[in-house]
């Protein structure tokens, strides 16, 4: 099972989180910075797997992939295969690469949600649900024009009943 | 409106703080206070974009719990837009403890039973972020209903939230399991694959609950084409196969069939660890699992690489003589810049080698030593130490030259493991009686090297090295060879800045070798023990020579010992005044000097044997001792200070080194000064009345300073911090104030363990700070037991067996039909009849029959097509329905 997904900047700058366990914010912020502490020190050609114990207590392991200026960081338990969770961070890039054409660390900062989104696509309740990218762009285009579409229809009914909050 | 005319939007906001990078504290500061505005407004839009902002701000560490209220309000409109930011917001900033809870339920619910696909995959997905027990137990019937939906997204995901509700609500897995599995044989491939994908995750944590779905596994592993259920299933089988050894054989022919064909590396890798895992007694298998891994081990892709050396260290766990291959291609590998494959080697290798290759490996590791960085060089160290002291040194045979390799490793610089390879070396030198002659030579290149003495001087743990090494010189000076020379090396003016208990160790072992070689050389009757230090003399003019040696090697100590004197440790200064007393004895002439130093050996040549970490426990305390009190209030605090102020400074911990030991210096001064004021007659018959006491206690209580288990050895040494357990005759003497050896060995054992207490107190929390931790919710205060771990236990059931009376999943609620138009919009709770959870489908039509009439027709072809399915339900929704 996948504990969380990351994507921290060169800088140690958060640019995209989602925990798959509940941890208080201190907590995240804490592996946040921890697993940043573990991949920012190595190297371009090494592998791409961090053992260490202290991040959620042990039986976990870090896997990342370092693209430009952004670490997009899983970790995981035993569960899930090593090769397999590295493809699955590649499928995600392509996802967003495909989505935003040519993808870069300003189109995650400003674009969160549809970051966000799209993720939700290939991973739900920290198990993988999708490994196809054309299919998860797919899909999550479908949701963006539902989304929209469904505030177009909204919008008449909306001045003859309006909300009140 | 008009707080929207001039709302930041999070774009804003972002830009805001990237061009505000010199005081973003301040500008964060004030958005936030814009956004508790912001989100208090009416407009659904600013509220939106206000809690857009505070979720990007949420990331960056800022706390929102506070904003949970409004979180669920932006989750409750029914904007599509509008609502993901919600649900965005609620999945990162919700947990168990989060009071607004209750109000999310309905929300869901009327999501998982939308016609929407959209809404009820955003539904699915918040679910799967934020469940706790009571959404699960009131959410997974509709979760449940959703599996048997026509659209295949649909199932798949509803499939992987059932299993963050299992893990949330366990009862609810038997009930649910027939079902899961039954779309095993869905028609859609995603659709098995995450069935599978969750099985594995059940299978994984307990196994032995779904041994009789193996031919079902099996089948699907013949039949499954997509490599990722392959894999799943390879883990299941990995999992299953330890517990039941037949499902080797049924599995090894199609392994192999995948090893053969399969061309993804990720594929062949999980039959690797799923051959290493349980399948280790088929040697077919394991030979072409090894074959495929050795493609591993030798790729220049760190990644497989590493892998193959993880695979390995499962193989060397299980096989590690079929493993011995590897051995040459893991040494090799020490070499690598990659400090993850570099540790995952060493453990290869520590688990490979053999009591015949153990010098030749050591070597090797060894050699890596120079151009490692600090902390590769001391994991090396440590692989070495560990690995030589494995059960009882069980693989080192030539000890000789294992102290040589101690040696080395205590020359390294940067090492931390000073405190351990000064144990062994001790433990060695007291333990094997042959070997004391070694160690003494082994050390001596420690103790005559300068540089070593300088680079304690420097901090360091090999300060602990020399403290053993001072302590091995004097302990067993019959074997010291040089004695002049061994005196000037422990009379070296770089002593002074090492910690004071190794200074004290310096000056005791200065006494002993020069009572040893004086009494060697001046009482003629020790012919049979002349192996010491009067080798060297002419055979002629014997006596003239063997006294001015004796005078020479006084007068080299009085004119040095003096350098002691401003140590701020009153033990140094203690331990140098009965040095000066000893020499002072000395009258020139032998005849009278023979015997006093007769005497005075005779108490140093009393072996010290190892003793046991539980001896002192074994000796009855006397009735009238008082341990508890200190004697003397005002010392008793003054010296405990002294001590930890010392280990501070010593250990370069204190981050006020400089002061601390300023401090320490007036207070110990001090005391050193009231220590002193004893004349030296009565300090040295203390010092004897001590030594007697403590020898008629040893004969008393001989049995029980036996050499105990090595275990209990092992205990002492690692608790006595300033290795009082190895040498008992320090703790004897260091308190001469009282003359009862035993109650100094109490009071200081006393003493010792507090501090101990202290430091280990120290330790862990420093431990505490360091590891990040990482708990899960336990915010309901309910259990130590973290819920998701008490969940898991609680799904160790076995889900095959037929379900009880009673037994079955929370019926569906009709939601409220007149939900979210409410005032104030906060979603009400609508306590409608309940309908049976087979009756799902219809109850949801019921409750929201408006939007939905349309698509009743197609709701209705839908049930027809899965009507077969919900005949199956009717054993669960029987008993469901029943109440």
């Amino acid at each position: 099972m996948i504990r969380c997904f990351l994507v921290i900047n060169n800088f140690g700058k958060p640019r995209l989180m989602k925990f798959y366990e509940r941890l208080s914010n201190e907590e995240r912020q804490r592996v946040i910075e921890s697993a940043y502490g573990l991949v920012s020190k190595r190297l371009e050609d090494l592998c791409n797997f961090v053992e260490d114990d202290s991040l959620f207590g042990g039986e976990t392991q870090l896997i990342y992939r370092h693209f430009a200026t952004l670490y997009f960081i899983v970790i995981c338990d035993k569960a899930e295969s090593e090769l397999g969770i590295l493809d699955l961070i590649q499928v995600y890039v392509e996802t967003l690469d495909k989505s935003f054409e040519n993808v870069c660390e300003l189109d995650i900062i400003f674009n969160q949600q549809k970051a966000g989104l799209i993720l939700d696509q290939m991973v739900t309740g920290g198990l993988v649900l999708e490994t196809n990218s054309q299919e998860i762009v797919s899909k999550y285009k479908e949701l963006e024009r539902n989304m929209k579409q469904q505030e177009r229809e909204l919008k008449s009914p909306v001045a003859s009943s309006p909300r009140t909050f | 409106m008009g707080i929207s005319l001039f709302q930041k939007s999070l774009r804003d906001m972002i830009s805001g703080m990237r061009s505000n990078r010199n005081n973003e504290e301040k500008y964060i500061q004030k958005t936030m206070e814009d956004i508790k505005k912001e989100l208090k407004s009416t407009d659904m839009k600013v509220k939106t974009v206000a809690l857009q902002k505070l979720t990007y701000l949420n990331m960056l560490g800022f706390d929102m719990s506070w904003a949970a209220f409004h979180v669920v309000e932006v989750m409750s409109t029914p904007k599509l837009l509008h609502k993901v930011v919600g649900y965005q917001a609620a999945a990162q900033s919700f947990n168990e403890s989060t009071d607004v809870m209750l109000l999310v339920t309905n929300l869901i619910k009327k999501d998982l039973i939308s016609t929407n696909p959209t809404e009820r995959s955003i539904g699915l997905d918040c679910l799967s972020n934020i469940v706790t027990l009571d959404l699960a137990r009131d959410l997974i019937a509709d979760v449940y209903g959703l599996l048997s939906s026509s659209s295949a997204p649909c199932r798949k995901r509803s499939a992987l939230v059932l299993y963050c509700c299992f893990l949330k609500y366990p009862d609810a897995l038997r009930p649910c399991f027939k079902g899961l599995v039954e779309h095993l044989e869905d028609n859609e491939q995603s659709v098995v694959c995450s069935v599978v994908s969750v099985l594995c995750e059940l299978v994984i944590r307990h196994p032995h609950n779904y041994l009789e779905m193996a031919p079902l596994f099996y089948r699907l592993l013949l039949s499954s084409t997509n490599n990722w259920m392959t894999m799943k299933l390879l883990k299941i089988f990995g999992a299953l196969t330890p517990l039941e050894p037949r499902l080797t054989k049924k599995i090894a022919e199609p392994l192999k069939g995948i090893m053969q064909q399969t061309m993804a590396k990720s594929l062949l890798f999980e039959c690797i660890t799923t051959v290493c895992s349980g399948m280790t007694a088929n040697e077919d298998i394991v030979e072409m699992a090894l074959g495929h891994l050795k493609d591993f081990v030798l790729d220049s892709d760190p990644n497989l690489k590493y892998l193959g050396f993880k695979a390995l260290e499962q193989f060397v766990r299980h096989i590690p003589q079929s493993v011995l291959r590897f051995g040459n291609a893991a040494l090799m590998c020490l070499s690598t810049a990659d400090p993850t494959i570099r540790s995952s080697a060493l453990r290869v290798i520590s688990g490979l080698v053999s009591k015949k290759d153990l010098k030749e490996v050591v070597v090797r590791i060894l050699d890596h030593v120079p151009a490692a960085d600090t902390a590769y060089r001391n994991e090396l160290s440590d692989v070495v130490l560990k690995i030589c002291r494995r059960e009882k040194y069980a693989l080192v045979s030539d000890f000789s030259w294992y102290l040589n390799v101690l040696v080395e490793l205590a020359r390294v610089p940067g090492s931390t493991h000073g405190k351990e390879i000064a144990f062994q070396i001790t433990d060695i030198a007291c333990r094997v009686e042959a070997m004391r002659e070694d160690a003494v030579q082994a050390v001596r290149t420690l103790l005559i090297d300068p540089s070593v003495v300088e680079m304690a001087g420097e901090g360091g743990s090999i300060a602990e090295v020399l403290e053993a090494t001072a302590w091995i010189t004097g302990e067993y000076a019959s074997c010291v060879e040089h004695p002049k020379e061994t005196i000037e090396s422990l009379l070296q003016p770089g002593i002074l800045k090492l910690p004071c208990r190794v200074q004290a160790m310096y000056v005791q072992a200065i006494l002993k070798v020069f009572v040893h070689v004086s009494n060697d050389l001046l009482c003629e009757d020790d012919d049979d023990n002349n192996d010491g230090g009067g080798g060297e003399e002419g055979e002629e003019d014997v006596e003239i020579d063997k006294n001015a040696v004796v005078g020479e090697l006084s007068d080299l100590i009085t004119a040095h010992v003096g350098q002691y004197a401003c140590s701020p440790d009153p033990e140094v200064v203690e331990r140098m005044s009965q040095l000066k007393a000893v020499l002072s004895l000395r009258t020139g002439d032998q005849a009278s000097d023979g015997p006093t130093y007769r005497r005075l050996h005779s108490i140093i040549s009393q072996e010290l044997l190892p003793m046991s970490g539980k001896a002192q426990r074994k000796v009855p305390r006397p009735e009238d001792l008082e341990v508890v009190t200190p004697i003397m209030e005002e010392f008793y605090d003054e010296d405990v200070d002294g001590t930890a102020a010392e280990h501070e400074v010593g250990d370069g911990e204190a981050a006020d080194g400089p002061e601390a030991e300023r401090a320490a210096q007036f207070r110990s001064a001090d005391a050193a000064q009231a220590l002193t004021e004893a004349t030296d007659e009565q300090r040295r018959h203390a010092q004897e009345h001590a030594k007697n006491q403590l020898k008629e206690h040893r004969q008393r209580h001989g049995i029980f300073y036996l050499a105990g288990e090595d275990k209990e050895a092992e205990g002492g040494a690692v608790d006595g911090d300033d290795g009082s357990a190895g040498l008992p005759e320090q703790s004897a003497n260091s308190e001469t104030g009282s003359a009862d050896g035993a109650l100094a060995g109490q009071q200081g054992g006393g003493m010792d363990s507090a501090y101990s207490k202290m430091r280990k107190k120290k330790s862990r929390h420093r431990k505490k700070s360091a590891v990040v931790e990482v708990r899960r919710d336990e915010d309901d205060g309910m259990a130590a037991d973290s819920p998701v771990k008490q969940a898991r236990n609680a799904l160790d059931v076995n889900p095959l067996a037929p379900l009880e009376s009673g037994e079955g999943l929370p019926e569906v609620e009709a939601y409220p039909t007149h939900y979210g138009a409410g005032e104030g919009g906060i979603p009400t709770y609508d306590a409608a009849p309940t309908t049976a959870m087979a009756a799902g489908p219809e109850a949801d039509l019921i409750g929201d029959a408006a939007p939905r009439e349309a698509k009743r027709g197609k709701e209705k072809r839908r049930r027809r097509k899965h009507k077969s399915r919900k005949h199956q339900q009717e054993d669960a929704g029987a008993e469901a329905a029943a109440e």
